[in-house]
């Protein structure tokens, strides 16, 4: 069991530091996003797994010789009533630790949803109270009478997109076109929700650059899957431009000192689409079979007396 | 967003821009004068008013015999929070949305405007070529 339980702690710290950081780096993600997306989709849940489940092996270590059979014990112990069993207080502190480490990571990601639908349906109402309808439909797009350029989303059941008339001055009609396309694949993919747990981990952990990379990393990949949605049948070079036109009109907005905050994602984006990359269907393999690998292996480790 | 909800969503905002012109407190007779091209009903208005004054939109006060309502905050204070959302990058609040783009650096803006360049040339040989 011990063997088990340093094997998933190596993994977890592995997943968290050098591969995110590698991943981070990868210069294919841009030809296969989509994969890459799944890739670290699955190294963040093989992370938590191999993290949580090593702390619940060792702590339950006395009640079994496998994770599974361990688990099986306790719980039917604790339904009895007996909620110390066989563990003594070294590993009742350790249990209480890997719950508590559980919980954490539930509670905060918890907290970030709620806080951020909180703050959507506040902003929603506002925006049904100030903007117009862009076409001839209340469900389509919303107009904002606002100077300064911009195009934004609010995702959700219920969702908005949002384009001010600054944008609507400064882009011709297929460059509005290609950007509202490109808020309608964020929409309706549910962008919100694949980077919702990447946003939760890396405010759990500030101390750690892994989550951080993650996070950055995959607000990055939605991007690039939302351009790439819009620009199906669609110059690639019209979404281009209107992206170029939008950044730029936001770079002499932006006071100086608040740069450290900002994404450096206009530019890539931008030369992405305009020197079109063919995919990487070899890259593309090793990714899929590489999530697949990492989701297996803890929960194999886990589950059959291995080792 | 549903058709009722639509319409009543578009409701509150045409009695919300008529509040927002008005120099002084309306009562809900003069607004549903003001919208008379929509034939409402006045109960109709009263009931979209107390609506907003739920929301903390309006606030409403009597006035001799009649009760006047008045907008809270000006459609300006309302836009320039939305912007500020809309913006401003790394807040709790601005998580709420999904943007575009985010800001850039001047370093980035210089490049961007040769991409910019390059972006529009080859569209505008492209739309020559293909008529």
């Amino acid at each position: 069991m011990l063997v088990t339980v340093i094997g998933l702690w190596a993994l977890a710290f592995v997943l968290i530091a050098p591969a995110a950081h590698a991943l981070a780096a990868a210069t294919w993600v841009q030809r296969e996003p989509r994969a890459a997306l799944v890739l670290w989709q699955a190294l963040g849940l093989a992370s938590g797994l191999a993290l949580v489940g090593g702390a619940l092996a060792l702590a339950l270590a006395p009640m079994g010789d496998t994770f599974s059979h361990a688990l099986t014990n306790y719980v039917q112990a604790v339904r009895a009533g007996d909620v110390v069993a066989k563990l003594g207080p070294v590993h009742g502190v350790l249990l209480i630790l890997a719950l508590s480490l559980l919980a954490w990571l539930c509670g905060v990601t918890a907290r970030r949803a709620w806080n951020m639908l909180r703050a959507r349906w506040h902003h929603r109402a506002l925006v049904d109270l100030v903007t117009t309808p862009l076409d001839s439909t209340e469900e389509g797009p919303r107009l904002l009478t606002h100077p300064t350029p911009a195009a934004y989303c609010l995702p959700g059941t219920s969702s908005r997109i949002v384009i001010t008339t600054g944008a609507l001055e400064l882009l011709d009609e297929d460059e509005l076109d290609a950007v509202l396309a490109h808020e309608r694949a964020h929409l309706g993919e549910r962008h919100d929700l694949v980077t919702l747990p990447f946003t939760a981990w890396a405010s759990a952990f500030p101390m750690l650059s892994g989550p951080r990379a993650a996070q950055v990393a995959v607000a990055e990949l939605i991007e690039m899957i939302a351009d790439d949605r819009a620009c199906q049948g669609r110059d690639r070079h019209t979404l281009a431009a209107a992206l170029a036109r939008l950044a730029l009109s936001r770079a002499q907005e932006v006071p100086e000192g608040a740069m450290a905050a900002a994404h450096a994602g206009a530019l890539s984006r931008v030369q992405r689409l305009l020197n079109e990359q063919a995919p990487a269907p070899q890259a593309r393999a090793v990714a899929y079979i590489s999530a697949v690998a990492l989701l297996a292996i803890p929960t194999v480790a886990l589950l059959f007396p291995v080792l | 967003m549903s058709r009722a909800a639509a319409k009543l969503g578009e409701l509150e905002r045409a009695i919300m821009e008529v509040l927002w012109s008005a120099p002084t407190p309306l009562t809900a007779r003069v607004i549903s004068d003001e919208l008379r091209d929509r034939e409402l009903a006045k109960t109709t208005v009263l009931t979209v008013l107390s609506r907003l004054e739920k929301k903390g939109r309006v606030t409403r006060s009597r006035e001799d015999w009649a009760h006047t309502y008045a907008a809270t905050a000006s459609r300006e204070d309302y836009v320039a929070e939305l912007m500020h959302d809309a913006l401003e990058d790394a807040s709790d609040r601005s998580a709420a949305l999904v943007r575009f783009v985010s800001n850039v650096s001047p370093d980035e803006a210089q490049a961007l405007q040769s991409a910019l360049v390059a972006a529009t040339r080859s569209k505008r040989s492209r739309t020559q070529a293909g008529q």
